[in-house]
């Protein structure tokens, strides 16, 4: 099989399960809304301020999100010793590299496009036609977070405490999605567009790196013992 | 690597390193402090500046030789990079509390405030969480070679914030100020306070190569205990 096909058929396996399950998106899905509700109540009923909360609310919902959703996925990896007979089979080791980062990009994405609607209800967000350019910026975003968090998991996969660690090594690593995913959505709500394209941009140039990173490296972090 | 082959001249070589550092760092730090003249604009303040710029300086040059250290060990699986790595990893954290520390004291003297939202300040924040995730995760690993591969993989990813913490300033608006020696173009600073800063670098430079061996020198002993503590199959 090529890498492409390795790539789609272990990602159609994890998609399998996860919508068979729902687990994962499932709980991040509550987290993210609990954020969201826990943060309007501490805001009080200022529409404006909620407003300009919302960017960053939605993005710290969703890193918070992404450590259950990829703790989620690796649990089911690593059940029974699956991972290892799948590091055997594998003929390409990047395909789970890849595959897991394709997975997790849906699901992450899917799971912003949610957080946003839901900020639209709670948050006073007026839908224009502008947001729609939020779509990109939530697929990058979400390719980002995925290539750091697929690498970050098979870091701390044997560690003691892993589900402690997970977000001490994953959390200060998607600063800078955070940073540009934040800086991207407060340009568009404001209507600047070409500042949004920047920080695209930006973006687009952090997701491709950590993505080749993690390509490069993944085999060296996740290889079994 | 290890430097233990011969106990006693080690031990010389290491007193003699450590001599030479801390003489160098004395002159340095009393000519940064007493032997010219303040800033125009700052004042006194502004001799915080030998302790601060070398301290994240210093930062950068550890957390560049834990990249160069975890790279040569994915590429030759030798235990004496690893050692190399985790040694300066634990040596740039500490580089970059100094500087921190150090910066919100110049801070409240120059803006007010102990500390600020700025990219600079949040940045430079970030990168001592990332390297202490990165010890974190050593610590919490038994297996040593194991342990040498995902801290290696940590110390490559963990670097990428490296630039975005010098860039930072140039990239957005914030409170701290534009690089001043590595820039485009020359320096933005006054001759001779350049020339007692960058001795300052090079005698801080000196103290961690000094720390940098002492604590191989520790993890090299390390290792050997555990070796022989393991018990035989």
């Amino acid at each position: 099989m090529s890498l492409a096909a390795d790539v789609a058929a272990l990602a159609a396996k994890d998609i399998r399960i996860e919508l068979r399950t729902r687990q994962a998106s499932g709980a991040a899905a509550a987290l993210g809304a609990i954020a969201l509700v826990l943060v309007g109540l501490a805001v009080g009923p200022d529409a404006d301020r909620l407003r300009q909360l919302a960017p960053s609310v939605i993005w710290i919902a969703l890193l918070f999100a992404t450590v259950t959703v990829a703790d989620r996925f690796e649990r089911i990896d690593r059940a029974d010793d699956a991972f290892s007979a799948l590091w055997l089979v594998a003929a390409d080791r990047r395909a789970i590299y890849l595959a897991k980062v394709v997975s997790l990009t849906l699901v992450l994405g899917l799971l912003q496009v949610g957080l946003w609607l839901l900020a639209v209800a709670l948050l006073n967000l007026s839908l224009r036609v502008e947001l729609l350019a939020l779509l990109p910026i939530i697929w990058l975003t979400a390719w980002s977070t995925a290539s750091v968090g697929a690498l970050a998991l098979a870091l701390v996969s044997a560690a003691a405490h892993r589900m402690l660690l997970l977000p001490v090594v994953l959390l200060p690593l998607l600063v800078p999605t955070l940073v540009a995913g934040v800086g991207a959505s407060v340009a568009l709500l404001d209507g600047r567009i070409a500042d949004a394209a920047g920080w695209g941009t930006i973006l687009l140039i952090e997701a491709a790196l950590f993505c080749g990173l993690g390509i490069l490296l993944y085999e060296a972090a996740a290889a079994p013992e | 690597m290890s430097g233990l082959g011969n106990p006693g001249r080690t031990l010389g070589r290491v007193a003699a390193s450590g001599s030479l550092a801390a003489v160098a760092l004395v002159v340095t730090i009393t000519i940064g402090l007493v032997g010219v003249p303040p800033d125009a604009a700052q004042g006194d303040v502004q001799r915080i500046m030998y302790v601060h710029v070398p301290s994240a300086w210093l930062a950068y040059l550890a957390f560049f030789v834990t990249l160069v250290g975890g790279v040569r060990y994915l590429w030759r699986r030798n235990l004496a990079w690893d050692r190399v790595a985790a040694a300066s990893a634990e040596i740039g954290l500490v580089f970059t509390g100094v500087a921190i520390l150090s910066g919100a004291i110049w801070g409240k003297a120059t803006w007010g405030k102990w500390w600020d939202w700025d990219p600079r300040l949040t940045t430079t924040a970030i990168l001592f969480l990332i390297y202490a995730g990165y010890l974190l995760l050593r610590a919490s690993i038994v297996d040593r070679h194991r342990r040498a591969r995902l801290s290696a993989v940590l110390g490559v990813v963990g670097f990428v914030n490296v630039p975005i913490v010098h860039f930072s300033v140039l990239w957005w608006r914030g409170l701290h100020q534009a690089p001043t020696v590595i820039r485009p173009g020359d320096p933005t600073i006054d001759h001779l306070l350049l020339a007692v800063l960058m001795a300052n670098v090079a005698s801080f430079t000196l103290l961690y190569a000094w720390l940098l061996r002492r604590r191989i020198e520790l993890e090299t002993l390390r290792d050997r205990t555990e070796i022989t503590l393991e018990p035989s199959p």
